[in-house]
């Protein structure tokens, strides 16, 4: 379909009629200022051509003018070589009439509107024009198309793509394969719930069942194993032929270690024997032995004693010279020490008259330093006395002279300004004019900085005054002031000029001099005072005031008697204390051979106490030779009825021996008592644990649980096998999905591309199942649509729907693309490129352009159209 | 004289059939005491006195109280009948274990327990020779005593025992040589072989009297044996006792013509479809409809009979074009068939999950 001509009446913001026309049915382009009415006219030929004449909508009600009217709207379209003019008029005058413009043939009304639909393929409601026709500000929505406008793009699509069928089945049976596949299996991680999961656990809980079963079934078998094996042990426990050999056992162990225990007992009496009897050999033999010992020891005492006298005697001599000897150098050394303590003493008065002359001199040099002190302290009391008087200080004298300086200045001011009369007396007249009545002096300028009064004898009185100005008065006011203030300070100051305060300064300063210097000399005489000095001096006085010996020796004649009669002292010392030493080491000596002495007669009074008498003594000795034989002989007898004793005594290994071995069968008795009872009672225990397990019923239900195990791990089996093919089916299905998607959707991307490399090279529309553009790829990634720039989404908006058109186009119905004010958000750049892609759609459709941006789609070319306002017939 | 007895063995009481409903499995359950009450009767209908149970009477050593009580009550009631119990592997005859539980319970007085191997006359001239078994496993031959076993020789010699006949079950566990004892018997009783089977001369097993597992060997049986004479070969006639029919079988399909063969082959099993227990294996090709009406055919039998058991893990699904045509022609749908179906047909491991897929996918295209 092409659009040729659009004529409206009472249409909107159009009360007058208007027309466009000249429609090129290529790329039309109504570009026209804001208001124009543009909207108008495409709602009017979306109303026209898709609205019955006798609809009641809301859209068509908004197409009544302000001040009503039946909205009238006629447009002349081609559908193939056919050319037709329709015409509708709305509400109050509702008609229609389509009027075939080459044959004249007319339908009017509902037989228009249906066969207007049926022309441009909207008959049935399925038609795309929604899609084409972008109203103001939804251009930059995404092509999504409602679910006629699907259908309409599915019937256009379904020519070109053969085997796009079974799409809704394939989802129902999808749809079914999922919920079973979800019964049994989580949706995610495809972990089993339901029945699956159900029987996993039914499993794992037989599976734990049997293990416990098997678990009571092997309680039970080690329960006839201990049951069989203590009822054999205690059968051959009581064996009567067993019983028997045990207690043979304990009787014959019994009596073996009683006969050993006798032998013991014999074998130990005659080794007491023998002990006994070796102890009186032994006392007979050493008894004898004693005697002989003690006298060879008597003969050698003997002997001793007489060498230890011979000693003594020796000893005593050599004390009593060596006492003599020491005596003497006693004497010498008194001598030596009393010398010394005389030449001592003489030494020590001779430094006490040395030690008067010093102090007689230091006397002399602190009693002047004590004079000059006092001299100096006078002068400082006189310079303070002078500066209490003198109040002319530095600053003093120093605010004076900038007082005079500034009276100074002030005054050569006053001189410049003020007027001045001087004087030139004729020979003779000198002295006769005098000003304020102080005569003036030839050449001497006489400033007059106030009224002043001359004076001139014989002639009169003459005042002059200054000028009348402000400031000369001020400023001689000023200058008066000052000289009273100077005048006052000075004779506060006890000046009468400033050359005599400037004198007076001079004699301050003389008498700071003097006062520094005073306590300068004052400082080094007495540093700690007059005081302090003078009581030194007094201390001194009294020291020289006592007397002194007479003493004709020097000190160094002193000394070197002092020194003499101590070297005489130490050799003294030295004898004295030799022949001390010699003499204690001879009465050591002495002492020696007394104690010797004494304790050689004391062991030969004991040796000698114990001693038979001189004549008995060999009697004595062969009687106790005598008692050792006879005890030798009792001894040996004894020794040799001991051995035969010992030899029947078993050993101490064959006692143990013995010993373990009664044990062993006592033992054996008992512990053959105590296993039957133990016995006893571990058939009771086992018998109880079997009645238990017997009584439990465990081996049916182990049984029973190992065939539902069998049966429910079939059941699981089934189930894996269920989900295996549910997921194989669920997976196939999304594939063929999938492909036929991509198959579905390739004449759309088809025509989509050489638009969209115009715009956006090497970049493609994804689609979803709803036609709508979800993503865009480029440079090898993909970007969701609603997260690319506004400009860009409009872009592809628009560019996807004029590859509907061209779709639509290429199908054999062409249908027109309407863009009310599109391309908004497009860059120079873009505009351009986008321009070309509206160009290269128009060679295959009709597309009316209609924008407010005249100057921005100039360069766009296209066939311009305008509104003109005109009626029509 | 002639002596009369029946022979019986592997009762298995207590049997509890876990991989069945609770429901199923109470009446699998209730039918092995219907055996034994059902035996008693045939004896006592043939004027027979003693029965002889050839081991393995419960199905386990530590059975519930309540089976042992139920089972001597039942033992107890016919009274005229003399039970002659000897321990089977299952059921062991040891110390301080289930028959030691039993003469707790009370043993009735028609109760016979051989747990010692030494004859027991039974009858006057008339010696049973048991051959117990006291453990689980046993690896001598419980019957070697019988050959030195000395009796008149004008006794009848009857042996009972409980084991695998070499050359026979092939089981070295529980080994007995029947053909030496057998030279010393009249007649050889034996147990533990499920199904009724003539060993030897004299030598029989007579099977459990109640089917209770899926081998074709001939189970349900009791065995009603006459000797004539101490020397006289044995006359054995099997009676059928059984209620429950275990069967397997196996099936070759290959497209719906065989639906109808498969319901008869079923009804040929057993007059009475509730109680059948059928293990089904199908193998074969069949077209993509066919399996699924297969699974229809098979979710009707599973209603019918007392259980099914369907093994298809051998039934393929063949399709041409035409059969994919039933799920569409065109499109997404019959694109996933075909992937399924060439999947299904390669090598891949995973061509029985394919199949199981386009089943699925058959299946629900129908009604979507």
């Amino acid at each position: 379909m092409k659009i040729r001509a659009i004529r409206l009446r009472e249409v909107g913001c159009f009360s007058e009629p208007v027309v466009v026309e000249g429609l090129s049915g290529g790329l039309d382009v109504l570009a026209d200022n804001n208001e124009a009415g543009k909207s108008t006219l495409f709602r009017a030929v979306r109303t026209v051509l898709l609205e019955k004449h006798s609809t009641a909508k809301q859209d068509v009600e908004a197409l009544r003018p302000y001040r009503g009217g039946a909205p009238l709207i006629e447009i002349d379209f081609e559908i193939g070589k056919t050319a037709y003019r329709l015409r509708k008029q709305f509400l109050s005058a509702k008609s229609a009439l389509l009027t075939d413009l080459a044959t004249g043939a007319v339908k009017r009304n509902a037989d228009a509107d249906e066969e207007v639909f049926r022309l441009i393929g909207a008959d049935g409601g399925r038609h795309p024009y929604g899609l084409f026709w972008v109203a103001q500000e939804e251009s930059f929505e995404p092509a999504a198309p409602d679910e006629r406008e699907r259908a309409a793009l599915a019937g256009i699509i379904q020519r070109e793509v053969a085997s796009i069928t079974g799409g809704r089945r394939a989802q129902a049976i999808r749809n079914r394969a999922q919920e079973s596949l979800d019964r049994l299996v989580t949706r995610q991680q495809l972990k089993p719930r339901g029945d699956y999961a159900q029987a996993l656990k039914e499993r794992d809980d037989l599976l734990e069942a049997i293990a416990r079963g098997e678990g009571d079934n092997r309680k039970a078998e080690s329960h006839f194993q201990a049951l069989a094996q203590a009822r054999q042990k205690l059968a051959a426990l009581e064996d009567p032929q067993a019983e028997a050999e045990r207690q043979q056992a304990i009787d014959a162990a019994s009596k073996a270690l009683e006969t050993a225990e006798r032998a013991r007992q014999q074998a130990d009496k005659a080794h007491i024997v023998l002990q006994l009897a070796e102890e009186s050999f032994k006392n007979a033999e050493r008894k004898a032995k004693d005697l002989r010992d003690r006298l060879e020891l008597e003969q050698r005492l003997a002997g001793d004693i007489a060498r230890a006298q011979e000693k003594l005697t020796e000893a005593e001599a050599e004390a009593k010279r060596s006492g003599q000897v020491f005596d003497e150098a006693q004497l010498r050394l008194d001598e030596a020490r009393r010398e010394q303590q005389e030449a001592e003493k003489l030494l020590e008065q001779i430094r006490v008259c040395e030690a008067r002359q010093r102090l007689d001199s230091e006397l002399g040099t602190l009693r002047d330093r004590l004079g000059q002190a006092r001299q100096a302290q006078d002068k400082l009391i006189a310079a303070r006395g002078a500066l209490s008087r003198n109040k002319l200080t530095p600053a003093a004298i120093k605010a004076l002279e900038t007082e005079d300086r500034n009276i100074a200045i002030l005054r050569a001011g006053l001189a410049a300004a003020a007027p001045s009369v001087r004087v030139a007396y004729e020979a003779g007249q000198e002295g006769k004019v005098a000003a304020n009545s102080v005569p003036l002096m030839e050449n001497t300028p006489v400033i007059i900085h106030q009224p002043t009064e001359f004076h001139i004898a014989g002639i009169g009185r003459m005042t002059v005054s200054p000028g009348e100005a402000a400031n000369m008065r001020e400023q001689s006011t000023k200058l008066q002031d000052m000289l009273d203030a100077h005048q006052r300070n000075l004779r506060t100051l006890g000046a009468a000029t400033l050359e005599d305060a400037r004198h007076l300064a001079r004699e301050r300063s003389d008498a700071e001099e003097a006062e520094r210097s005073a306590q300068d000399q004052l400082k080094i005489l007495a540093e700690k005072g007059l005081d302090h000095l003078q009581n030194a001096v007094m201390a001194l006085e009294l020291q020289v005031a006592e007397p002194l010996p007479q003493i004709a020796m020097t000190l160094a004649d002193g000394m070197e008697r002092f020194n003499a009669a101590k070297q005489a002292l130490d050799r003294a010392t030295h004898d004295r204390d030799a022949a001390q030493a010699a003499k204690a080491e001879a009465d050591k000596a002495r002492v020696a051979a007394e104690v010797r002495s004494i304790d050689l007669h004391k062991r030969m009074l004991e040796v000698a106490g114990g001693l038979p008498p001189g004549g008995e003594r060999a009697g004595v000795l062969a009687a106790l030779d005598g008692e050792a034989t006879k005890t030798r002989d009792a001894m040996t007898a004894a020794q040799t009825d001991f051995e035969s004793k010992t030899g029947l005594v078993p050993s101490v290994d064959e006692m143990k021996a013995l010993v373990v071995r009664k044990t062993r069968a006592i033992e054996a008795e008992r512990n053959a008592r105590g296993e039957k009872e133990q016995l006893g009672k571990a058939i009771a225990n086992a018998q109880g644990q079997l009645t238990q397990i017997f009584d439990s019923g465990a081996g049916e239900k182990l049984d029973e649980n190992k065939e539902h195990l069998v049966a429910v791990t079939a059941r699981i089996q089934r189930l894996e096998r269920e989900v295996a093919e549910l997921k194989l089916l669920i997976e196939t299905l999304d594939a063929c999905a999938a492909e036929a998607r991509t198959a579905f959707f390739e004449p759309v991307v088809k025509g989509l591309k050489p638009l969209l490399s115009l715009v956006l090279p090497g970049a493609e529309v994804v689609f979803g199942e709803k036609f709508t553009p979800e993503s865009l790829s480029r440079d090898g990634r993909q970007e969701e649509f609603e997260r690319l720039s506004g400009g860009t989404r409009e872009q592809i908006a628009i560019l996807v729907r004029l590859a509907f058109a061209r779709l639509a186009a290429e199908a054999g119905r062409p249908a027109p693309v309407f863009l009310d004010d599109a391309l908004v958000y497009a860059d120079d750049t873009r505009i351009e490129k986008l321009f070309d892609a509206l160009q290269i759609a128009a060679q295959a459709h009709q597309i009316i352009l209609l924008t407010c941006r005249t100057k921005v789609f100039g360069p766009l070319g296209g066939n311009a159209l305008r509104i003109e306002r005109r009626d029509f017939a | 004289m002639v002596f009369r007895f029946l022979h019986t063995a592997d009762w298995q009481i207590g049997k509890r059939f876990g991989a069945f409903t609770a429901e199923k499995a109470a009446l699998l359950r209730d039918a092995r005491f219907e055996a034994v009450a059902t035996l008693a009767k045939l004896a006592i209908s043939r004027d027979i006195r003693h029965v002889l149970v050839a081991g393995d009477i419960f199905e386990t050593e530590t059975s519930e109280p309540a089976t042992r009580r139920k089972l001597l009550a039942i033992l107890r009631q016919h009274e005229t009948l003399r039970w002659h119990l000897l321990p089977g592997n299952h059921d062991p005859g040891r110390p301080g274990g289930l028959w030691d539980a039993c003469r707790k319970d009370g043993l009735p007085a028609n109760v016979m327990l051989h747990l010692e191997a030494k004859p027991a006359e039974i009858e006057p001239g008339v010696f049973l020779l048991p051959c117990p078994i006291a453990t689980r496993h046993v690896h001598a031959d419980p019957a070697a005593w019988i050959e030195a076993a000395a009796l008149p020789d004008s006794a009848y010699r009857i042996g009972l025992a409980h084991g695998s006949v070499e050359g026979f079950a092939g089981d070295s566990n529980r080994p007995l040589d029947y053909t030496v004892a057998e030279k010393h018997l009249s007649y050889f009783a034996l147990g533990d072989w499920h199904g009724a089977k003539k060993v030897g001369e004299r030598t029989w097993y007579s099977g459990t009297p109640e089917p209770d597992r899926f081998k074709a060997n001939d189970p349900g049986h009791v065995l009603l044996v006459t000797l004539a004479a101490p020397h006289a070969l044995p006359q054995v006639e099997p009676v059928p006792v059984g209620q429950y029919l275990w069967t397997e079988a196996s099936f070759h399909m290959t497209g719906d013509d065989d639906l109808a063969r498969l319901q008869s082959d079923v009804a040929g099993h057993h007059p009475e479809s509730r109680k059948l227990l059928l293990k089904l294996s199908i193998d074969g090709l069949v077209p993509l409809a066919t399996r699924l009406r297969l699974q229809s055919e098979l979710d009707r039998l599973g209603d019918e009979l007392f259980h099914l058991e369907s093994d298809l893990e051998h039934l393929h699904l063949h399709a041409e074009a035409s059969d994919l045509d039933l799920i569409d022609r065109s499109g997404e749908l019959r694109h996933a068939a075909e992937r399924l179906l060439e999947l299904a047909q390669s090598d891949s491991p995973d061509r029985d999950i394919a199949e199981g897929a386009l089943a699925r996918l058959h299946a629900w295209s129908a009604r979507a």
